[in-house]
């Protein structure tokens, strides 16, 4: 039991990164700050989770299509079950990775293999680590809505009960059993997948590619069209309308609504029937993730995969251009830099075409509701749609960006290699730097592309960006990302993380990138909240004091990078 | 070929130089080994020789280019693997070698013929077309011989190159130092195997705690009693003797700056000191 109890809490301490031996007040400070920021983005989502509890508690009268009476109902149980069926799809997204990590590709395993520890004791360490880390993230999502929905409720009249509150423990420890369950019943293709499909980083990649672009293109298409009927119709009329189609979707997904019912109804029954059903698939989930378990841990640990890639003839090539192309290898084969480097380019142009169709039916309203055409466009409200525009494009861009900042980082071991190459340490950052650039000025030009094409929306046509505005949008987004990039890659050459192990592992430890998204982001909000709101602050020339910001930005990014270079480069050590 | 002159190196912040006033010549021909005990200061020098880390006195000159003033014309020059042999494991064999030799400005049909002799000189050709991330660690030693030699340099460097190789590797590895060495380049390698060494070596250069302990004839040191291990280790037990003794000093020096500056300062004024000794700002005698 003991031993067991040791490799959980090596396990808990692994996946926690909790290291006593680090300098202990930076380490309280950094999870200070973890906590803060999460609790920040917490307030938010639980500000706007009760707003919208509010507005859904308030009843309409619809009719039954089975024996035509009238009902007068709310669609509260309905939200909850789609919440509980957001929360599992997150929860199963956050899972599946360690539980390929923890059941199949172990690094610790090899190891522990060796020592007088069995296969059962190992499991059940593994997975109670997996189940505890599975809590603490339901409890992280899960608990402030629940606390949010019974204060909340209590205030609005409804009286919630004392087994309403205790119920809340039992809720969080069941809830991760649906997400494990899928999570272990979906190991057992990927593994035979992965065994007949030769190219494994295309498949990644597809797959990251066709994941990334097909949620925002849902996300964002559903967005709108709520956008759209809300505000032509109204809220309540909308609910009536639309309830027996929600209802009839929320009634599919009967698991989700049985924790829904629970939690509304929470009398014994319901919480009996989720309880009950809930054990039986833990059940199952035990039973597929030991078989699992088995077949993995009798297979040769040592047996690695061998990748046979089609060779070509050696052709010269320039010296900059084979360097150009070792990277984009390097990286389009390796899953987490592609997913890094490519995906959010190719939803940069969804994102803003989608936003900007958000910000022209918004407008449109304004217009039906004065009574007045789109001739009479206000250059404030023209203000308000390229803001949009801006605000949505330097959103995503910074992401893409900070991909920049892992540019040195990536060689890891391998930055002797470019170190003793006769190749100038500046030729090479900018060849790094090109790579990232390159493809988001691609992205800007094919957004910009986008929304320059008029779209008609149900007998309106949203009105376009002027050519001069899709130019300046064009250079402050663009030189905006080469001063991100400039950056990241400066702060990275100053502290590479060159001992990290795995891609993974240099994505989290670097904290260039971190330093990109944050100024990125600082910079979204300053410049495009002024256009936003140019019908209520004093005018002033808005677009040439963005555009000198950035010009100010990217030119001392670029200038810093190109003179110290050279110098940080040649500091630059393997460790 | 390579010429080191005087070459001092002290790493940002430490109390001790790790590369002390090292000076040797390598001609062509030569296979010279690079002998000290772990932490004496080889990978360091190395290092500095290669241009992968900067130095703070001194010249290296690898055919006549200085590696601080001209260091592409330098590193045109020169073949080094390291003793980690971290590779891209994202690319295969060939991709990594064809790389390498874009890089060095090699014809297709030179590249072709030298991967084709050196994949199967160290019995590689059939895992050509695999990723590097599948290879076994001598596959992986291999690879990084066969591109540090696509270019066939005038100077071909080596940190601890034998280690993790087969014995059929090692012969291979250590036949073609003759055949360099014999087409009238230098071959320089680090390593602790003082049997290689003596077998196979013309000249081996000592070092130890950072100072150049000794500059040997293998054939010379073979004559002698015990050969070129007994001769070693007199040099490097000596070295670290008065090594000790050294530090020993140090440390009662700190202990006194501490009593009078705190501990702190005490520690910031010996790196200052070690510093100013490894610039040539006072003596390190």
């Amino acid at each position: 039991m003991s031993t067991t109890f040791t490799l959980i809490k090596m396990n808990i301490r692994q996946s926690l990164r909790i290291d006593r031996a680090k300098n202990k007040p930076l380490t309280i400070a950094k999870w200070l700050l973890t906590a803060v920021f999460g609790l920040a983005i917490l307030a938010v989502f639980v500000a706007m989770y009760v707003l919208l509890n509010l507005k859904i508690s308030f009843g309409f009268s619809v009719t039954d299509p089975s024996n035509g009476e009238r009902l007068y109902t709310t669609i509260v149980n309905e939200f909850f079950t789609f919440t509980f069926l957001i929360f599992h799809i997150l929860q199963f997204l956050f899972l599946l990775p360690i539980l390929m990590k923890h059941l199949k590709i172990g690094d610790d395993r090899e190891i522990l293999m060796r020592m007088p520890i069995t296969s059962r004791q190992l499991l059940v360490a593994k997975l109670t680590t997996i189940y505890i880390l599975e809590i603490l993230f339901a409890a992280f999502v899960l608990l402030p809505i629940l606390i949010a929905f019974g204060v909340f409720s209590n205030f609005s009249g409804s009286h919630i009960g004392a087994l309403y509150w205790g119920m809340i423990p039992i809720l969080l420890i069941i809830a991760p059993i649906f997400p494990f369950l899928m999570g272990v019943l979906l190991l057992f293709p990927i593994n035979i997948m992965s065994n007949f499909i030769k190219s494994r980083h295309k498949l990644m990649l597809g797959t990251y590619l066709v994941l990334g672009i097909g949620t925002v293109i849902v996300y964002m298409f559903a967005l709108s069209k709520a956008s759209f009927l809300i505000l032509n119709k109204g809220l309540k009329d909308q609910m009536a309308e639309n309830y027996w189609t929600v209802h009839n979707w929320a009634s599919a997904f009967f698991y989700h609504k049985m924790f829904a019912n629970a939690v509304l109804d929470a009398n014994p029954l319901s919480l009996g029937a989720m309880f009950g059903s809930s054990i039986v698939l833990a059940g199952i989930a035990l039973l597929v993730a030991i078989k699992l378990y088995k077949y993995y841990y009798n297979q040769d640990v040592s047996k690695t995969k061998t990748v046979k890639l089609a060779s070509k003839e050696g052709v010269m090539v320039k010296p900059q251009t084979s360097y150009l192309i070792k990277e984009f290898k390097t990286i389009v084969r390796s899953s987490n830099y592609s997913f890094q480097f490519l995906v959010f380019v190719v939803i940069m142009p969804i994102v803003v075409l989608m936003c900007s169709r958000l910000a022209g039916i918004s407008t449109l309203e304004t217009f039906k509701s004065s009574g007045s055409n789109l001739s009479d466009l206000t250059g404030a409200q023209r203000s308000m749609m390229l803001g949009v525009s801006l605000l949505s494009f330097l959103i995503i861009m910074p992401l893409a960006s900070s991909f920049a900042a892992i540019g040195i980082s990536r060689e890891g071991g391998n930055i002797y290699a470019c170190k003793v190459l006769p190749i100038k340490y500046r030729h090479q950052v900018l060849i790094k730097m090109l790579l990232c650039f390159v493809p988001i000025v691609v992205s800007t030009i094919i957004g910009l592309g986008l929304i320059r094409i008029p779209q008609k929306i149900i007998n309106f046509t949203i009105p376009k960006v002027s050519w001069s505005e899709t130019l300046w949008l064009f250079y402050v987004v663009v030189s905006m990302a080469l001063g991100l990039i400039c950056m990241g890659m400066l702060l990275d050459l100053k502290k590479p993380v060159c001992k990290a192990v795995g891609s993974g592992e240099i994505t989290k430890t670097n904290k260039a990138a971190g330093a990109v998204l944050l100024v990125g982001l600082i910079f979204a909000m300053l410049s495009s909240t002024p256009l936003l709101l140019q019908q209520i602050l004093p005018r002033l020339p808005l677009k040439i004091i963005i555009a000198g910001l950035t010009t100010a930005f990217a030119g001392t990014m670029f200038a810093l990078l190109w003179f110290f270079c050279e110098k940080l480069f040649a500091r630059v050590e393997a460790g | 070929m390579l010429k080191v002159r005087n070459l001092v190196k002290i790493y940002p912040g430490a109390k001790r130089i790790a590369a002390n006033n090292i000076s040797f010549d390598i001609e062509g021909g030569e296979i010279c080994a690079f002998l000290g005990m772990n932490g004496a200061g080889k990978s360091t020098t190395i290092k500095s020789i290669t241009g992968i880390i900067p130095f703070n006195r001194g010249q290296v000159l690898l055919n006549g280019y200085d590696i601080q003033q001209d260091p592409l014309g330098a590193k045109s020059q020169f073949g080094f693997v390291p003793d980690n042999y971290k590779l891209y494991e994202k690319l295969t064999g060939n991709e990594l070698v064809n790389y390498t030799a874009d890089i060095y400005k090699i014809d297709s049909a030179t590249r072709k013929e030298r991967i084709g002799r050196l994949a199967e000189m160290f019995k590689l050709t059939k895992a050509m077309n695999q990723q590097i991330g599948s290879y076994s660690h001598g596959m992986k030693q291999k690879i990084c011989l066969i591109s540090t030699l696509i270019h066939n340099p005038s100077v071909w460097m080596l940190d601890e190159p034998m280690v993790g190789l087969d014995p059929q590797s090692i012969r291979a590895v250590k036949d073609y130092m003759v055949e360099h060495a014999k087409s009238g380049k230098v071959v320089f390698f680090s390593s602790h195997a003082l049997d290689t060494v003596a077998g196979l070596c013309d000249r081996a250069i000592i070092i130890g705690a950072g100072k150049k302990l000794g500059d040997v004839k293998i054939a010379d040191v073979n004559k002698q009693e015990g050969g070129l291990e007994r001769h070693f280790l007199d040099l490097v037990n000596k070295a670290d003797a008065e090594y000790q003794a050294f530090l020993r000093q140090l440390e009662h020096e700190e202990q006194e700056l501490a009593a009078k500056h705190g501990k702190a300062k005490a520690s910031a004024m010996m790196a200052k000191r070690a510093q100013d000794m490894a610039l040539g700002k006072i003596s390190n005698d």
